[in-house]
């Protein structure tokens, strides 16, 4: 393994200084002059709008108006390829020499109709762009979910294939988790996590559609970027396609059912225009056993298009409710028979109900307006505002056994290596037990609703007034929410300005004020008629010590009702501001940019329950922190003639922590993470690329360098000894990303295309961190730490290696068909720090095979999968004169995992939680999720 | 028009498809009134005395017997750990080894119980009758775990009392065999003077358990109490009064000593006795 990477390092390190490598998806606005046409059948002259009009080196593109004509500006002078795409036309390639200065004009652009005219090809893979794919396990953070919907472009064949493809699979390019997503100039993530959810914009496929992505550090035109690239999502009214389209998908996956119905006026003659779109998707039950799907989306826009500018309104949102499956270890697979066994599901009164759902609405208003006022400036500024909640449910519980089902001590291996005399009769019978009832792996709702009728209790000084008692069903198991509140302002500007014919410059100011108050709330008492807000293991494990268990010294012993916050509740709020300033520069055959951004992120805590172990660091505000981040990137590319490019880019950030990453445990105290620090990030990619009509090939090495980072895993540890929240602080972790990737695409003949789409990479620690334990049940601040031996081992973030062939063959009018076939390796389960220490194996024979099992990382097995989709498109107009003219019915048929691989393990991870007084590593065996077998969608659409 | 045609359709169509989804679960019944009436062919007396036969250590396979009882302890306040005592109409009780924590939400004490016996063993377990799931060749038990719980017990009615047998210090250690593992009640005691304004139990640091002294009047009599470093009322202090305490008659091989379930067992309000 260690051989291999060596020399996978010294090929990178060959390429790297060799600057063999290629722009990836970006190519530089930079130019000197213009070009215009049109874009006319070929058959009768009639203008074609909406076609897609691009120059072969550039990422700028355009559509056609309504009368077929478009215009390109700052486009390097000299010969240049201008490439025509879009529904209903064949791809075409045209040249022109760019006069310096000035504009050509290339006259009408003859199209020929496409074979598979009508179809259009964004329509193809919503259903995998959505988040219908891919399952999110309990343990899900934000930055392990799936952000690949981001990061699709129809024109590039492999961020396609690593997103349509691998996406459910939980691939990440290149291993890298931050994304940077913007909607009409402001920017999508939330300022906490860092991550921008795709969930945000689920069901608007229609209008979120048009999207400008530059991928690793090519410059992009809108923001500074992250070493993932960046997606720019245009979603103003103006800029849809006219017309209304109604669409209705039938689904196997995470919904059934999805409709969809869009309207965009176009824009009037007053330059007015508006947009409506809305859907909803929703199942009973999902792919994986009692999860719901109830979702629904809205957005409307307006427009106004003015002579030197345009103004854009635009709301949208799309509040969610799902049903989330669970992770399980292998014994509970194979006691079930199915893959897909989900324990956060049980009966109440013979229906299924889930307690662990996600329930969000965090809709967003973003105000812009782009001035123009020539070709060579584009200024726009935009105002967003975005609130809403996110709530993620589950069962609590007060001196109450642990309700979920597949709690370790319910499972026959429990008596094989959870206690000190194994019983391996026991461990039979109750394995037996459970494959004759599997429904006793499923939550006994009716267990804890008796339990809460009978368990009636007198709880003294109710609310701290002394006398005030009260009898009543405590509650022993409730069901409640951890809700996040969130408000976000965000404010930005940004230009692009024409300097002379060679340079252009880009910058923008960001400011981004998020205020979020995060509690849990009781939404259930399941029978019983109060829960009180305690915390019962403070009181347990600090005998002597009754102030321990009040969660709110504000309010000792409150009764918590249906709607009532306990446990915990505080508000953060951060302020994000950055300036940041790019200059590029573009001639014949060299290509240069230059790009660097500063700023500062400050955040502060205000604790609105005084907690009993924590008095005086938990409630009110605390001083604000701050940090200063600066980013610097530059590049050059080496356009050696129109079919051949190089390049080497290379960046260094020093960004701020996660604000997440940088309290100990904001729950319930206001202390920081001793010795907080910025972390470092250091990159380098260069690539060569190939463009020919017939073949395309890309050619890319990275590599990255992540230094000095911190990283929180919190985690409840239920073991008798802790029966606490832990908090594992990993301090000064290093990490490096390194790899290289491939695409080619040939096509064959005017039927065929193939696509051939490899990447290997390496991500893996560097350095061996050291981790601080934090409980949240003792008042001290005072860590255990201890050194995490982790150097080598590799980073958790989905397959490394993916290899891809994909068939294109486009038969006869109007239809498709798409074949793929994927492998993919080098999928490592996430490691658990306080597994790696060297307490993990005190006494322990080193090299043995107890040892072994103990700190080997686990490598999921390899996995080849199959997919195909077959697509047509009709204009029915002409069957009917009812039908408006260009009515067109489209159907798309796709079908993933075509072998109905069910055995496809997409994810793990080491527990937590470890064995230490005997050390053993099969008392909490590593959890999994697998991949969705076969399944398919199905779409029919109407557009008019 | 094209505006409102459109909103219309838009409404209609959300219309149609809310909702399959419904949002309130309906409440699952109280089972607190039932009773399955199973055909009880043995009394926990006639359990006890097989378990007080033997000698402590040994244990038997049970057969197709069902007994009955009501909930008299559990584990609550922790001084009970995965037990819970069972007392029927014979005055008598028994443990019941179950592996799984917080029983007394399933468990409260005055619930009625069935529980059936086949398959299940019976331990002398270091002086006490007890019924586990299995015990192996060196005597270590293993309890009910709790996915299988619900086979070998069923749930009935609640609430449910049991009075507890007024008895005095002497009745209970002139005839052990009788008592143990019963709700008892001894009027006219106190702590004496070495366990009175103690904790009730040492921290668990320094012990899993600590032994009080309970005496009468004369302060001749004398019994141990004792209780568990885990218990939620570890840290309390004991009474220094005189009064009644209700509690299980429980034994350690020979030894005699009582098991409270809670301090509000220790019923000690009336003047010491000098």
């Amino acid at each position: 393994m260690y051989i291999f990477r060596a020399k996978l390092s010294a090929i990178i390190t060959l390429l790297l200084a060799g600057s063999f490598c290629f722009n990836a998806a970006a190519y530089y606005p930079v130019g000197t002059g213009g070009i215009k046409g049109r874009v006319v059948q070929k058959s009768n002259s009639q203008p074609i709008k909406d076609v897609n009009v691009n120059v072969l080196g550039y990422s700028a593109a355009t559509l056609t108006n309504t009368s077929g004509i478009f215009t390109l500006s700052n486009i390097n002078i000299g010969a240049q390829l201008v490439i025509i795409s879009g529904p209903g036309i064949n791809t075409d390639t045209f040249k022109v020499s760019v006069p310096e200065g000035a504009t050509a004009d290339m006259g009408d652009l003859l199209a020929s109709p496409a074979d598979n005219a009508g179809i259009d090809n964004g329509d193809i893979p919503t259903v995998t762009l959505d988040d219908n794919s891919g399952q999110e396990d309990e343990n899900a953070t934000a930055s392990s979910q799936s952000t690949s919907g981001f990061y699709v472009a129809n024109q590039d064949p492999f961020l396609f294939t690593a997103a349509v493809v691998f996406g459910p699979y939980r691939f990440r390019p290149r291993g890298y988790d931050n994304s940077d997503v913007m909607i009409n100039g402001i920017q999508l993530q939330d300022l906490e996590s860092g991550f921008a959810s795709f969930a945000l914009i689920g069901g608007l496929n229609e209008v979120m559609r048009s999207r400008t992505i530059t991928y690793g550090l090519a410059p992009a035109e809108c923001s500074f970027g992250t070493i993932k690239g960046t997606t720019y999502i245009n979603a103003t009214a103006a800029d849809q396609r006219e017309g209304t389209s109604i669409s209705y998908q039938s689904s196997n996956s995470n919904y059934r059912n999805r409709i969809m119905v869009t309207h965009n006026s176009g824009v009037s003659k007053k330059g007015w225009a508006y947009s409506l779109s809305g859907s909803k998707r929703w199942a009973t039950e999902g792919y994986v056993p009692g999860t719901f799907y109830d979702g629904y989306s809205f957005y409307g826009a307006i427009s106004k298009v003015m002579s030197k500018g345009q103004f854009n309104l635009t709301a949208f949102g799309a509040p969610t409710r799902r049903g989330r499956a669970t992770s399980e270890i292998d014994e509970v697979y194979n006691i079930t028979d199915n893959h897909y066994f989900n324990s956060g599901w049980g009966y109440q009164k013979g229906e299924k109900r889930s307690a662990i759902v996600n329930d969000g609405m965090q809709p967003s208003i973003i105000a812009n307006y782009t001035y123009k006022p020539n070709d060579k400036l584009r200024w726009n500024s935009a105002l967003g505002y975005q609130f809403g909640y996110y709530k993620r449910s589950n069962l609590d519980f007060y001196n109450g056994y642990n309700p979920n089902p597949t709690y370790y001590r319910n499972l026959p291996y429990y008596y094989l290596y959870g206690v000190n005399n194994p019983n391996p009769a026991a461990a039979a019978a109750l394995r037996a037990q459970y494959k004759a009832h599997p429904d006793m792996l499923q939550i006994q709702w009716d267990n804890m609703y008796n339990a809460n009728m009978m368990n009636t209790q007198t709880i003294y000084d109710v609310n701290g007034i002394a006398g005030n008692n009260f009898t009543g069903k405590r509650s022993i198991f409730v069901l409640r929410d951890e809700v996040d509140d969130m408000n976000k302002i965000s404010f930005n500007t940004n230009a692009t300005y024409a300097a002379t014919k060679n340079i252009t410059l880009d910058g923008g100011i960001e400011v981004i004020s998020q205020k979020d108050e995060y509690y849990k709330q009781v939404t259930d008492l399941l029978g019983g008629d109060f829960f009180v807000n305690y915390n019962q293991f403070a009181a347990l494990q600090n005998p002597g010590q009754p102030s321990y268990v009040q969660n709110n010294l504000n309010n000792p012993n409150q009764l918590i009702k249906k709607g009532d916050k306990y446990g915990y509740d505080y508000i953060l709020r951060a302020l994000n501001y950055s300036v940041w300033g790019q200059g590029l520069y573009s001639s014949n055959h060299i290509d240069g940019f230059l790009a660097a951004e500063f700023g500062a992120v400050s955040f502060s805590r205000e604790g609105l329950m005084k907690n009993g172990l924590f008095p005086n660091n938990s409630y009110d505000t605390s001083p604000s922190h701050s940090f200063n981040t600066m980013k610097i990137k530059g590049g050059i590319t080496w356009k050696i003639n129109a079919k051949n490019a190089l390049y080497v880019n290379a960046a260094y950030l020093s960004e701020a922590p996660k604000i997440d990453y940088a309290y100990i445990s904001a729950r319930t105290r206001d202390f920081i993470v001793d010795g907080i620090k910025p972390y470092t990030t250091k990159s380098m990619e260069a690539g060569y690329a190939l463009k020919t009509p017939i073949l395309n090939v890309r050619l890319t090495g990275y590599a990255t360098d992540v230094t000095g980072n911190t990283m929180i895993k919190r985690f409840w540890n239920d073991d008798p000894d802790f029966q606490s929240f832990v908090n594992y602080v990993m301090q000064n972790v290093d990490s490096r990303s390194i790899g290289a990737e491939f695409v080619a695409s040939v096509k064959i003949n005017s039927k065929l295309t193939a696509t051939v789409v490899a990447a290997k990479g390496q991500s893996f620690y560097t350095n061996r961190p050291s981790v601080s334990i934090y409980q949240d049940n003792v008042p001290s601040n005072i860590p255990v730490t201890r050194d995490v031996y982790i150097k080598n081992y590799y980073l958790g973030v989905g397959p490394q290696s993916i290899y891809s062939l994909a068939l294109k063959y486009t038969p006869g009018k109007s239809w498709f068909i798409n074949l793929d076939a994927n492998y993919m390796d080098d999928n490592y389960v996430e490691v658990s720090p306080d597994r790696h220490t060297q307490l993990a194996s005190d006494m322990v024979t080193p090299n043995s095979k107890q040892w072994n099992d103990i700190y080997t990382q686990e490598k999921l097995p390899g996995a080849f999968m199959m997919n195909a989709s077959v697509g047509k498109s009709v204009d029915i107009s002409k069957y009917t004169k009812w039908l408006k003219n260009r009515t067109t019915l489209n159907v798309n048929l796709g079908v993933n995992n075509l072998l109905n691989n069910t055995d496809i393990k997409v994810n793990g991870f080491e527990q937590l939680r470890f064995d230490f007084p005997n050390q053993n590593p099969y008392k909490f065996p590593n959890k999994y999720n697998y991949a969705f077998g076969l399944n398919y969608f199905m779409t029919i659409g109407l557009r008019f | 028009m094209k505006f409102i045609r459109f909103s219309l359709m838009m409404l209609a169509g959300s219309l149609l498809v809310n909702s399959c989804i419904k949002k309130e679960f309906e409440t699952p019944p109280s089972t607190a009134q039932y009773d399955p009436n199973l055909p009880v062919n043995a009394t926990i007396r006639n359990m006890s005395d097989i378990g007080l036969n033997m000698a402590p250590g040994k244990w038997r396979t049970l057969g197709d017997t069902t007994i009955s009882g009501v909930v008299v302890a559990n584990d609550q306040s922790g001084n009970f750990y995965k037990q819970i005592i069972i007392e029927d109409t014979s005055m008598t009780g028994i443990i019941l080894y179950l592996d799984k924590s917080y029983l007394y939400s399933d468990f409260p004490v005055g619930r009625k119980l069935y529980v059936k016996l086949k398959g299940l063993s019976l331990i002398n377990y270091k002086g006490l009758p007890e019924i586990v799931l299995s015990v192996d060749s060196t005597g270590n038990t293993t309890g009910i775990p709790s996915g299988m719980i619900n086979d070998y017990i069923v749930k009935a009615s609640y609430p449910n009392t049991v009075a507890p047998l007024d008895v005095t210090i002497i009745d209970i250690k002139s005839n052990p065999n009788k008592y143990i593992n019963t709700l008892i009640k001894l009027k006219d005691v106190q702590f004496n003077a070495a366990s009175s304004n103690q904790l009730y139990a040492l921290p668990s640091s320094m012990s899993s358990g600590t032994s009080r002294t309970v005496e009468d009047c004369m302060h001749t009599a004398t019994v141990v109490m004792y209780n568990s470093a885990y218990a939620n009322f570890q840290s309390k202090t004991t009474p220094t009064g005189n009064g009644a305490v209700t509690c299980i008659c429980s034994q350690y091989y020979s030894n005699m000593q009582l098991l409270i379930r809670d301090t509000t067992d220790v019923a000690f309000n009336n003047p010491r006795c000098p």
